[in-house]
């Protein structure tokens, strides 16, 4: 059913959602720590900057950004500088754009696990002699553990189903930008309906995968802080 | 152990300059939100604005120049609720500070599970354990560190009374097979009677009173005002037990009492606390349901708060137990400062 573009669509799409959480991880988690735990008059302007991509229509961030990277925009500026083009059309630009757009789901759901772990355990372990970093990867990690895999889940299918992002700054060039819910588009657009259906098929099946996964979970976890 | 702390917090200001006992059990008493919970942490160096100078076993963790953080500092600390790592086993949270400390060793480790009594427990998950094993469990993480003090803020206040009866014992342990100093807060007249060497009362943020209780023969200060009571605290030994009533035969000095039996053993070691509410005075033994009639001699008495009572302090066997009378009493019975008297005392109302 699956034609070889569809197959790359699929790949690349994949590729993509997995990098851009493994980003997401590494810079959601100190923002996600800082929103939890400050009581600076910046949480809220910060926190609203972070939510910002759950209002605005994609089309309008995704038109922004192609500008901000292009070369007359500061993105663009500090790419060229770098050396690495400019990055609208290319997978670089794709990552950076989903970066943005998917940021509130990996922050949200870990600030909320942050804010549940309770302050005495972390005190404890600061008497038990942790210092600051041993303390977050050995209490804060493992007890906020369910956040990490909810944020993960919720960033990676967010990134699968992404489009107007994608298609305002990264166009449809096979095997470079060409996602899957980009491919199914162009299938709709010229009429080729049975690849779009196994192409939706593959999407659906995953997203009922995903929810079921993070309910199992989350069903999981509560079960355990009850006990 | 100098502890000097002066913390503002909000409307609370902490303001306390002390001189700790270096060994024993140091009860931090008052009542809730007095302070004494903030004064703990300030030890611990979890309220890092607090200043003064905090000097524990010849080493400076706080002064002008130096404010160590707490995992620093050479502290065990045991918080209301267990908070224990509920993704490790209790081997591992007890392995858990023990890693981070140099002082600790296999030695430390082993006396503190002995104590805590903890030894059938390591293999499980907190989830499984009971609240009394889990604050158990939090004890024995904490000592097991080998700390130069104990902090201890109110560890069985969170569990029921028959937790407490269960944990209590371990604490009496852990102040007689230990020699690491513990500061210990509370604010129940039984921990304090049960555990306490030396007491601190603290009120708003400052130290009312501090009292030595091991120097109960001497101290005249003694018995201690506790919320308007007047507490004599004796050690006793347990030398009969009467079976077919129930009691238990205690000795202190050249006299004894008898008291309710929980589950005492011969020769068991305890403290009894009598309030001065508990007892009266007669000038002879008489017949009567009283369960202790102990002779003794007037040392003083004085004013009580009330215009019409007053404070009698009797002295049997080189200990003042203090009685409230009526003014009225007092003149009836024409009480006086050297009067031979007998106190009477209920077997059932003599707490532990």
């Amino acid at each position: 059913m699956l034609s070889t573009e569809d197959f790359e669509a699929v790949t690349l799409t994949l590729k993509l959602a997995s990098i851009v959480t493994a980003i997401l991880l590494v810079v959601g988690t100190p923002i996600a720590w800082w929103l939890a735990k400050t009581r600076s008059k910046w949480k809220s302007p910060v926190y609203a900057l972070i939510a910002m991509p759950l209002i605005l229509p994609p089309s309008v961030l995704g038109f922004y950004l192609l500008l901000a990277m292009g070369p007359n925009g500061p993105i663009g500026f500090i790419s060229d500088i770098l050396g690495l083009g400019y990055l609208p059309f290319t997978f670089n630009g794709l990552v950076m754009g989903s970066v943005i757009y998917s940021i509130p789901f990996m922050v949200q759901p870990l600030s909320t696990a942050f804010e549940a772990i309770p302050k005495q355990s972390v005190e404890l372990a600061a008497t038990l002699g942790a210092d600051p970093l041993d303390r977050f990867f050995t209490i804060i990690i493992p007890a906020s553990k369910t956040g990490f895999l909810s944020a993960s889940i919720l960033t990676f299918a967010h990134t699968v189903g992404e489009f107007g992002v994608v298609l305002m700054i990264g166009g449809s060039i096979p095997s470079e930008t060409r996602v899957v819910s980009v491919q199914i588009y162009d299938h709709v657009e010229s009429l080729q309906f049975s690849n779009a259906h196994a192409l939706s098929a593959i999407i659906f099946g995953f997203a009922v995968v995903v929810l079921f996964a993070l309910l199992f979970w989350q069903q999981k976890s509560s079960k355990s802080y009850r006990s | 152990m100098k502890t000097t702390f002066l913390l503002k917090k909000n409307r609370f200001t902490l303001d306390v300059d002390l001189e700790l006992a270096d060994s024993g059990v140091t009860v931090v008493f008052g009542k809730s939100g007095c302070g004494k919970t903030t004064f703990l942490r300030c030890i611990a160096g979890l309220e890092m604005s607090a200043k003064g100078q905090c000097v524990v076993n010849g080493k400076t963790w706080l002064n002008d120049s130096v404010n160590l953080p707490p995992h620093k500092r050479s502290i065990g600390y045991v918080f209301q609720e267990a908070n224990l790592f509920n993704h490790l086993t209790v081997s591992q949270n007890i392995a858990y500070g023990m890693k981070r400390f140099s002082t600790s060793s296999s030695d430390s480790k082993n006396t503190a599970i002995d104590i805590l009594g903890i030894a059938s427990l390591l293999a499980r998950y907190p989830a499984t354990l009971s609240g009394g094993e889990k604050q158990r469990v939090a004890i024995a993480r904490a000592v097991a560190i080998n700390p130069q003090v104990l902090l201890m803020d109110e560890p069985l206040s969170a569990l029921d009374h028959e937790r407490k009866t269960e944990v209590l014992p371990y604490l009496k342990r852990l102040k007689n097979d230990l020699a690491i100093p513990i500061v210990y807060v509370t604010h129940s007249t039984e921990e304090l009677a049960q555990l306490a060497d030396e007491v601190v009362f603290i009120e708003n943020g400052k130290c009312s009173k501090q009292v030595n209780l091991n120097n109960a023969d001497t101290d005249t200060t003694l018995p201690i005002k506790i919320r308007d009571e007047w507490k004599t605290i004796i050690e006793a030994k347990v030398v009969e037990i009467d079976a077919k009533w129930h009691l238990a035969k205690v000795v202190f000095g050249n006299d004894f009492l008898w008291i309710k039996n929980n589950n005492y053993h011969l020769g068991d070691d305890m403290r009894i606390s009598v309030s001065s509410h508990q007892i009266s005075i007669a000038l002879e033994k008489t017949n009567s349901s009283f369960q202790n009639m102990l002779a003794g001699v007037i040392h003083n008495i004085e004013d009580d708060k009330h215009p019409s009572t007053c404070l009698v302090h009797v002295k049997v066997s080189e200990r003042l137990f203090t009685v409230s009378i009526t003014k009225r009493a007092r003149w009836q019975l024409n009480l006086s400062r050297g009067t031979s008297v007998i106190i009477q005392i209920k077997s059932v109302l003599i707490e532990l």
